[in-house]
């Protein structure tokens, strides 16, 4: 059905077209150029009235509205329309541009579900549907799960519009394809995950893997708190490493310094002061006795890893030798595979999806991390090791940008400040300046995806995970409404336990 | 420009003032609003045909690259009729004749098919036209079903206050005499002599709106006919002037480049230069 006429100056790669309706950005439409059938993405739709321009005051709005509803020719529906490529191509996953433009006069038509089923919704197991198309909703949006395995992805968007939604549709996908996922669950957002193949658990930090310096960050000791530092190093020996009892034997060489070195005596007191906070304080955390947690990480299971329990600095540590680890066992199951390395012991043979919420504090702009190391060797390493990274933030200007450009595939959600929108322009080439102002528009669990995991850019509503209870605000006036009948309650029962004749008195 | 005419229009200032203030023109208002019926319209439903035509044309090296266009258009927007006449060379008869002939035409067309037909413009000027049949026809098509007006944002005519020394047209006296919406006692001019009597008012639809006036035919008309008249005009207004006269004058109006278009499907445009167009 033809739904407009390109009219004005035409390009190759847009053209301005007069529609018989109003349509919507981000809507799906095919071009009928001399050439061949073209797809072309509504990237800026304009509506004007001739009774309603030039008004001089609110008489004449009112007036000019009166005859407006009257005229059927009164309004005038301009789009601004990108154009993707040649619709054939496209539905073979090439983007091939019209070398000449569409001619003015050329039919607008509406898309259907047989021109843009195959672009959006391809069939094979690797493409697993996320939602529908924003704008033309009968079309399954799918994403290609390989891609973000192996070229890494991000999630930004502002706090409540749906990010924890959709890591938890990619779970379920991940899991229903046999698949290894590890979430790092800052605000334990995933523990009720409605996923049968679920492995949740605390993380857990033995301080025997770590090295001294990173043993003084969970411990909490000062950075610059200089000969603290060197009584732990000093301490931190093998020996202690293999000690049955490692706090004890930690705290002995501890001491056993203080009292052997001029000047060490109050820091390696201060030390064991620490040493014993964290003992108590971090008891869940801190296990000497776990082995290597990293063993806990299970194949073949969406692993939730809760790191709500720990500091910023514990949980960088923590992450950062997740990322290692994990980094590590990768390649050598690759070497394996290709007969480099007879490490029979390692676990995971298959590739592995790591996703770390709240980037911006682990992966931060312009200061070092461990984390933010690790992370971006997995970024540049993962590809050839079957080990990919996904990195979830409100806050995209403050994720270091290198890492962020390394994530061929993004799904951006509302965003309003200016500054992330630049990042995220800066990040992602494939993201018009027409789909970046689209940003601030988008509703929950509306966001555009772009890169190697979708053919084209596409506007789309996320599917809601239903069985999933996280991550939604809490209703503080109904808790509240609730607390208050307790009071009722309280009072009553209370009352009729009282004698009357005592309060006579 | 040279310096002197400056000169001259400030020493000339105050004598131009004098138009807006000053005895006599006191006594022009005071006879206005006099003159001036108070009516607020209400608004009722009429189907409105709006006629308006255009021309335009470029000269160049003698010859002449001419259109005229003329439409009949509902408030709803739907066209009655469209009309366009084009050439190369002298226009024969003249682009202004064409033009009229164009919207007698339109009238002729539009009076069974709406409930009032207005026509922009003065029906003076459709008698004093060169071609004679002009008027007749004109004549024939109002008295068919004597539904059929004519509007004017402008006027120059002072006949009404003439007598009193009046320097500008009538219709800048009643202009400055009230704001409120009304029209002004009806004035019947037989001056183009029998069968070409011309009953005119000068209205105002709305508080504060530019005034129009309305010219008919003949001189049987009455106060209550001219408030009805108000009423249907009224339902179709933006800013106190009928909806369909401006959808009317947007539809067939020949902009320069509209005329520059022409000029290049013409084939001419390496004969006249775009200048040459817009002048």
């Amino acid at each position: 059905m033809t739904i407009g006429v390109v009219i004005g100056e035409s390009k190759p790669t847009e053209v301005t077209a007069q529609s018989s309706r109003p349509l919507s950005v981000g809507e799906y439409v095919i071009i009928d150029s001399q050439d061949g059938r073209l797809l072309g993405l509504v990237e800026r739709s304009i509506i004007t009235s001739e009774a309603l321009t030039d008004i001089r005051n609110f008489d004449e709005a009112v007036e000019s509205k009166e005859v407006a509803e009257l005229n059927s020719r009164d309004k005038n529906y301009k789009v601004k329309i990108g154009i993707l490529g040649f619709l054939e191509k496209l539905q073979k996953g090439q983007v091939v541009l019209p070398a000449v433009p569409p001619l003015p006069g050329t039919s607008i038509l509406e898309a259907t579900q047989k021109d843009l089923g195959m672009i959006f919704g391809p069939s094979g197991k690797e493409w697993i549907r996320i939602g529908a198309l924003l704008r033309n909703k009968e079309i399954e949006a799918k994403v290609n799960i390989n891609k973000i395995v192996s070229r890494h992805f991000a999630i930004l968007a502002m706090t409540g519009m749906g990010k924890s939604n959709l890591v938890s549709l990619v779970a379920k996908d991940v899991a229903s394809l046999n698949g290894t996922l590890v979430i790092f669950d800052y605000h334990n957002d995933y523990e009720n995950l409605d996923i049968s193949k679920m492995n949740y658990m605390m993380v857990k930090i033995n301080p025997r893997l770590l090295p001294a310096d990173k043993l003084a960050e969970v411990i909490e000791l000062r950075e610059n708190a200089d000969k603290q530092q060197r009584v732990l190093r000093e301490s931190f020996t093998d020996q202690v490493k293999q000690a049955k009892d490692f706090w004890s034997a930690l705290e002995e060489n501890v001491s056993s310094f203080g009292h052997t070195t001029k000047g060490y005596a109050d820091s390696a007191s201060r030390v064991l002061d620490k040493i014993d906070d964290a003992k108590h304080r971090f008891s869940d955390i801190l296990d000497p006795d776990c082995g290597d947690p990293v063993d806990l990480i299970k194949e073949g299971r969406v692993n939730v890893l809760n790191i709500a329990e720990l500091s910023e600095r514990q949980a960088n540590a923590g992450l950062a030798y997740y990322l290692q680890e994990l980094l590590q066992q990768r390649k050598e199951s690759v070497w394996e595979k290709k007969g480099k390395s007879s490490n029979r012991n390692n676990r995971l043979v298959a590739p592995v999806f790591i996703i770390i919420e709240e980037a911006h504090v682990f992966i931060p702009k312009g200061e070092h991390t461990d984390t933010k190391y690790w992370a971006s060797k997995v970024a540049r390493e993962g590809r050839k090791f079957g080990i990919g990274l996904g990195v979830v933030s409100q806050r995209p200007r403050n994720i270091d940008p290198n890492v962020l450009s390394q994530m061929g595939s993004l799904a951006i959600m509302k965003i309003v400040q200016d500054d992330d929108q630049q990042q995220i322009a800066s990040a992602a080439e494939s993201l018009s300046k027409d789909l970046l102002s689209q940003l601030s528009s988008l509703n929950i669990g509306d966001a555009i995806l772009i890169g190697q995991w979708v053919n084209l850019p596409a506007i789309v509503h996320i599917d809601e995970v239903k069985s999933k209870k996280t991550g939604s605000d809490l209703d503080a006036v109904k808790e509240w409404s609730q607390t208050d009948k307790f009071k009722d309650i309280a009072k009553e029962s209370t009352q009729g336990l009282l004698q009357k004749d005592l309060l006579l008195d | 420009m040279l310096n002197t005419v400056y000169r001259d229009a400030l020493k000339k200032r105050d004598e131009a003032k004098s138009i807006f203030k000053g005895e006599r023109f006191e006594q022009i208002i005071k006879a206005a609003k006099e003159n001036w019926i108070d009516y607020t319209p209400q608004k009722k439903d009429s189907i409105i045909a709006g006629i308006d035509s255009s021309y335009n044309s470029t000269k160049f090296q003698g010859l002449e690259l001419w259109v005229v266009t003329a439409v009949s258009i509902k408030s709803d927007g739907k066209i009655i009729t469209e009309m366009h006449n084009q050439g190369l060379g002298q226009p024969s008869p003249e682009l202004e004749i064409q033009a009229s002939k164009m919207e007698v035409d339109a009238c002729t067309q539009s009076i069974d098919k709406a409930d009032l037909v207005i026509l922009d413009g003065s029906l003076y000027s459709q008698f004093l036209t060169r071609q004679s049949t002009l008027g007749s026809t004109i004549t024939s098509a109002i008295k068919k079903k004597h539904n059929v007006i004519f509007i004017s944002k402008t006027s120059s005519a002072r006949k009404q206050f003439e007598k009193m020394g009046s320097v500008a047209g009538d219709i800048f006296y009643y202009n400055h005499a009230l704001k409120k919406p009304g029209f002004s006692k009806i004035f019947v001019d037989s001056d183009l002599g029998p069968g070409k009597i011309v009953t005119y008012v000068y209205a105002r639809l709305r508080d504060s709106t530019p005034l129009i006036k309305i010219e008919m035919l003949g001189s049987d008309h009455k106060e209550d006919e001219i408030k009805n008249l108000l009423d249907r005009i009224t339902k179709n207004s933006v800013g106190g002037y009928p909806y369909a006269l401006k959808l009317a004058h947007e539809n067939c109006k020949i902009s320069n480049s509209d005329l520059s278009r022409l000029v290049s499907l013409y084939g001419l445009t390496n004969e006249i230069s775009s200048r040459e167009v817009l002048n």
